[in-house]
């Protein structure tokens, strides 16, 4: 959702402090907590249920993993340590966080694929991530106005909603669980 | 419950989160900043003016025996303009166009302002209607920085200096009311003019007497290296506390007056010259000179042409020691030339719109080599200055400029709008060149001259008389066309 609001954090800092900067200096938080989510999910859907993440996920988890964390030193280099003032035409900072942005997105665009493809979460929730993910793909790789902004609010949306409907399945399974689990507890089982 | 989802559904689902979002951020992003962070490949921008240096007086430029090692080493290095001109002149209204990027000829609504000492057309101040490079700049995390001994930027009336974070004036040059005139020693206020100057130029040297004589004991006090040494200043403080930067280094030199140190004199100048020192041209006919005068005249004009270059070249020199030539876009120009006496004129004035006055010098340097060591014919002025420093930037214009982006030049492939033809005006005068011809004339079209450069380059024979049809051709097509009407007469 931080990362959803984002267009209207940088017009806030801009009418506030008439600069962007401000914005941009708290924004790493948005990819580290998607990073942090993301993770989750893939503990949650692979770790701890036994099963092998697909080419798909694991390649796209890799590269979201590794976008995230360049969008955070792109992040913390050019607003923070300033380093595209001294190391003027390389710019490596800005470099490495529009690198990482669209790693980020590339990435999630991947896993999104590869949970559709394979089932992992409910298709009403990993086809909007995936296609958020291409919508954020295509607006970090150049400004397009209004509707690049669209674009990269869907990202962030759709990251939200796959959590929403994680949660929501899960939250299900575990009352399906227990009222089953009532009557068949231990069914059939010596106790000991 | 199918596991499936359909096509129809899916097709749905994408839409309805699309136009979700496309609500979502029209309304969240309410114009302003891009919502993509800022930022990429900067570089620091060095504009560096030499006021009143001639073309023909550069070696780059085919003079064979004056000394400019700095600007010929620097034609190495850069793209260097064979046929620039300025759009307007002379000094003032030559920099409202550098730094706006707008023509200032053909001077439409100049008003005449007050605290001034010299009324030709144009001369005023950047209007308020109108932005200066350096305030984009600034506003895009640029420190703008201006050095300058060029007082006429710094006269009551002026606001040149708009738009720099600093800017550091550098008093005492020509005219610039320092000190009390009355302070100049009277013998050596008398030595340093001719018998036939007049009094407008005997209270110039005057002023510049009572500024100067009390300080200089070493090259360091005189003004062209005062400029440099300052802003030379200036890179060694950049280098610590950050760039990118926007300079504009101003020189007054070599405009007169001309008084070089003895040992620029002693390159060009006649041994046992013994008569006052012609320091001051009059604007004016070149008749009140003696021959020997002005033999002795052009000899510390030469003579302060090579102090400027060699206090150039320490300014480049630390430009490349603290690292600064790996990442800043160059620019070095002049916005005029002088006359003197090469058709019977010295000075500047406006109807001797001859080569000695018009051509300037124009030189881009690109940190990365684009253009380096090249040529190119087109006719670049300085109101290209302002588009090409914001298109390399990366910035857009904040009002549409009449100059162009010489970026295209710069890369080897052709300008971006061709100029068939060039225009140029200094007070009532307008002036028009293409391949083949010059034109000079009143900006009501009398008195036209007409020169063929290919036979003629140094316009020295008037053929208006018989090529009527070609002063007619280049008065409506090229100077009426490009003043966009009728011109103004003041």
């Amino acid at each position: 959702m931080l990362w959803a609001l984002s267009p209207l954090g940088v017009y806030l800092s801009e009418y506030k402090y008439k600069t962007p900067e401000v914005f941009w200096r708290l924004f790493p938080s948005a990819p580290l907590l998607m990073l942090a989510g993301l993770a989750g999910l893939y503990l949650h859907l692979f770790a701890r249920r036994g099963r092998r993440p697909g080419a798909l996920e694991r390649v796209g988890f890799a590269v979201c993993a590794l976008g995230a964390l360049l969008t955070v030193a792109g992040d913390v280099g050019k607003f923070y340590l300033h380093l595209d003032d001294v190391y003027l035409m390389s710019a490596p900072a800005y470099r490495t966080m529009r690198a990482g942005l669209a790693l980020l997105c590339g990435g999630a665009l991947l896993f999104g694929f590869g949970l559709a493809r394979e089932r992992r979460v409910a298709l009403a929730g990993a086809l909007p991530f995936a296609i958020g993910s291409l919508a954020g793909l295509i607006a970090v790789l150049r400004d397009f106005g209004a509707l690049g902004e669209a674009m990269w609010v869907m990202f962030g949306a759709g990251w939200a909603w796959v959590g929403i409907v994680v949660l929501f399945g899960e939250g299900r399974r575990l009352l399906a669980g227990r009222k089953s689990g009532r009557g068949r507890l231990n069914a059939g089982e010596t106790s000991i | 419950m199918s596991r499936t989802l359909s096509r129809k559904e899916f097709l749905q689902v994408a839409g309805a989160g699309v136009a979700g979002a496309a609500l979502l951020g029209a309304g969240a992003g309410c114009g302003g900043s891009s919502y993509l962070p800022s930022g990429g490949s900067r570089m620091n921008v060095v504009v560096v003016i030499l006021d009143s240096l001639r073309r023909d007086h550069v070696g780059a430029y085919g003079n064979d025996w004056i000394q400019t090692p700095t600007l010929d080493a620097l034609a190495k290095d850069s793209l260097r303009f064979t046929r620039p001109y300025p759009e307007s002149i002379p000094t003032i209204p030559a920099r409202r166009a550098v730094y706006t990027g707008k023509r200032t000829w053909p001077f439409r609504n100049w008003v005449p302002q007050k605290g001034e000492t010299f009324f030709p057309a144009g001369w005023q101040r950047i209007p308020e209607d109108q932005w200066s490079v350096a305030e984009i700049l600034l506003d895009n995390e640029y420190d703008t920085v201006l050095i300058t001994d060029t007082q006429h930027q710094f006269k009551p009336s002026m606001n040149f200096h708009r738009g720099f974070n600093v800017f550091d004036f550098i008093r005492g040059q020509e005219r610039d009311r320092y000190r009390p005139k009355q302070t100049a020693p009277e013998e050596l206020v008398q030595k340093n003019v001719v018998p036939g100057n007049d009094r407008s130029m005997v209270e110039k040297v005057r002023q510049y007497v009572a500024n100067t004589h009390y300080y200089r004991n070493r090259e360091e006090d005189w003004f062209a290296p005062q400029v440099f040494l300052r802003a030379i200043k200036y890179l060694e403080d950049a280098a610590r506390a950050g760039q990118p930067f926007f300079l504009v280094v101003d020189s007054f030199d070599p405009h007169e007056p001309w008084d070089p140190p003895e040992k620029y004199v002693g390159l060009y100048g006649e041994e046992g010259y013994s008569g006052p020192e012609p320091i001051v041209p009059n604007y004016s006919k070149s008749d009140y000179l003696e021959e020997d005068e002005l033999r002795r005249m052009r000899a510390l004009y030469a003579a302060e042409v090579t102090m400027a270059d060699r206090w150039l070249g320490n300014f480049l020199d630390r430009m490349d020691a603290l690292g600064f030539l790996e990442n800043t876009l160059l620019f070095v120009l002049s916005d005029h030339g002088v006359s003197l006496g090469e058709h019977g004129y010295t000075g500047k004035v406006d109807e001797a719109l001859w080569p000695e006055l018009t051509d300037i010098i124009f030189y881009v340097r690109h940190p990365e080599g684009k253009g380096s060591g090249n040529t190119s014919d087109f006719y670049a002025s300085i109101h290209d200055i302002a588009p090409t420093i914001l298109s390399q930037m990366g910035i857009e214009p904040w009002q549409p400029m009449d100059g162009q982006d010489l970026t295209p030049i710069l890369e080897g492939k052709g300008p971006q709008r061709e100029r068939e033809h060039f225009t140029l005006g200094y007070d009532d005068y307008a002036w028009a060149r293409d391949e083949r011809y010059a034109l000079v004339c009143r900006n009501d079209g009398s008195e036209a001259r007409l020169y063929d450069l290919q036979s003629d380059p140094g316009m020295d024979r008037d053929i208006s008389g018989s090529h009527p049809e070609v002063v007619r051709r280049m008065w409506e097509g090229y100077i009426l066309k490009d003043a966009g009407g009728p011109l103004p007469k003041y």
